[in-house]
């Protein structure tokens, strides 16, 4: 069980979920809005995105040494380029017949932000955050089976060198019922409240 | 402030074509001058770029050759403005209370306003529904007092009860011209429809097609308050149409009341 919540740590960790999530959304914002930004940083994305999350974990452990922080690192990297496609793609379908009320009652920009631009992107970061815990925690196995002594990456390379199907099973399933609760308690409730006006 | 007097003088506004082709002109020539608390109607056909210059009076729209003034001297930006467009627009994740305060600053937000204007709306009863679960007329009522919560000293309107079934929009006619007479301001309403403008105006500017201009700019001196089926009004529409016959010939015959429109 200890390797679960190694597992779940990581997985969890502010690192990998937040920052990505943050700098990915911001990203994917500007190049949404901003033509010149998207031009800058389209090929880029288009290369991050493409980069075989193996190629890109082993490559942060050669760099960065077979270290904690080089395996969030490498996880995160990762994740990041969903979050910008898809916050991309969210503000490219912004509605901007809202966005002129704003203007025309000369609201302020934080105003504008928060109650009239951010809440059209709400779905879209529902599905980037979806689509990143599951994705993350397929790329934490990797990375723990690469470079890391715990976690569950690492005993599922034990098992298979033994064959022990019923344990690798096991984990996974213990794995599983994890992500179903943070589903459940978090992702699920916070999701309803904010799309409760469609009902 | 008071309620703002604007002088409109837009020599051409156009839109450029795709690829860099020649554009289509939706406005040229085009002046006006609106007085304070005036109620101003335009009218004009379908596609004449009514709504363009809407866009270009509210700002909407800056790439124009052209100038709008205030009268009073007062900046563009410290004019405050409200805009009742097409459809409602409303922030379908806010409730209508919500709505309506959201246009307000913080302090105004919290006294109340918003709250009394509803309820004097008739529209007490839904402050905590959302949008989506109002009736189109619910709506535009609810767009109706974000418009007007503001107090602003210049009100645009852009063919806001268009698809609405007669009684209601009766009633939101009716409720449009009881705020204005309690807390009167400079309007600036867009319509096709004749009908609705003399009922509404204290005066009615004619737009041609495009690209439009002004091509008639009459007073309608008729007594408040009106009444929709007052003789007069008709009386006073078929007298513009027969002293004007060739200046607003292709207008009539969209012009089939204001109780029976359709979207365009």
């Amino acid at each position: 069980m200890s390797s679960d919540i190694k597992t779940a740590q990581r997985e969890l960790n502010g690192k990998v979920m937040g920052r990505p999530g943050i700098s990915g959304t911001a990203i994917g914002i500007f190049m949404g809005r901003r033509k010149r930004v998207d031009d800058l940083f389209d090929g880029w994305l288009i290369l991050l995105l493409n980069i075989p999350a193996l190629v890109s974990i082993v490559l942060c452990y050669v760099w960065f040494g077979l270290t904690e922080a080089a395996a969030i690192f490498a996880v995160a990297l990762n994740k990041f380029p969903n979050v910008v496609v898809t916050l991309r793609e969210g503000t490219r379908a912004i509605d901007r017949d809202l966005l002129q009320v704003a203007e025309v009652f000369r609201l302020d920009r934080r105003k504008t932000f928060f109650q009239f631009f951010l809440p059209q992107l709400y779905p879209y970061i529902m599905v980037a955050a979806r689509s990143g815990i599951a994705l993350i925690w397929k790329i934490v196995l990797v990375v723990e089976l690469l470079g890391r002594s715990n976690g569950i990456g690492f005993q599922i390379s034990i098992f298979f060198q033994l064959f022990d199907i019923a344990s690798i099973l096991a984990y996974t399933l213990a794995f599983v019922i994890v992500m179903l609760f943070v589903e459940l308690a978090f992702v699920g409730p916070m999701d309803r409240h904010i799309t409760r006006w469609r009902k | 402030m008071s309620a703002a007097s604007l002088d409109i003088r837009i020599d051409r506004k156009a839109f450029a074509g795709v690829g860099g082709g020649v554009g289509r002109t939706a406005i040229e020539g085009l002046e006006l001058s609106v007085p304070a608390n005036q109620f101003l109607c335009i009218v004009g056909p379908s596609g004449c770029g009514k709504t363009t210059l809407m866009n270009v009076i509210a700002q909407l729209d800056r790439d124009v050759a052209g100038e709008i003034r205030y009268s009073n001297g007062a900046a563009l930006d410290s004019v405050r403005m409200a805009y009742m467009f097409q459809t409602p627009r409303l922030l379908p994740w806010l409730t209508v209370r919500e709505n309506v305060r959201v246009v307000l600053d913080d302090d105004a937000a919290k006294d109340g306003r918003a709250e009394a204007l509803l309820e004097h709306m008739e529209l007490g009863d839904t402050l905590d529904d959302f949008p989506n679960r109002l009736s189109g007329g619910m709506q535009r009522r609810v767009a109706l007092a974000r418009a007007f919560v503001t107090e602003p000293q210049l009100l645009l309107l852009d063919e806001p009860f268009v698809s609405l079934d007669a009684p209601v929009g009766k009633l939101l006619r009716q409720m449009l011209l009881d705020l204005w007479r309690a807390r009167p301001t400079t309007v600036i309403f867009v319509t096709h429809e004749l009908r609705e403008a003399i009922y509404l105006a204290d005066r009615i500017v004619f737009l041609s097609r495009a690209p439009s201009k002004v091509i008639l700019d009459a007073p309608v001196a008729l007594a408040r308050p009106r009444d929709v089926d007052d003789p007069a009004i008709e009386a006073f529409r078929q007298d513009l149409l027969e002293t004007h016959t060739s200046l607003l010939h292709g207008l009539a015959d969209e012009d089939a009341g204001p109780d029976s429109q359709t979207q365009h």
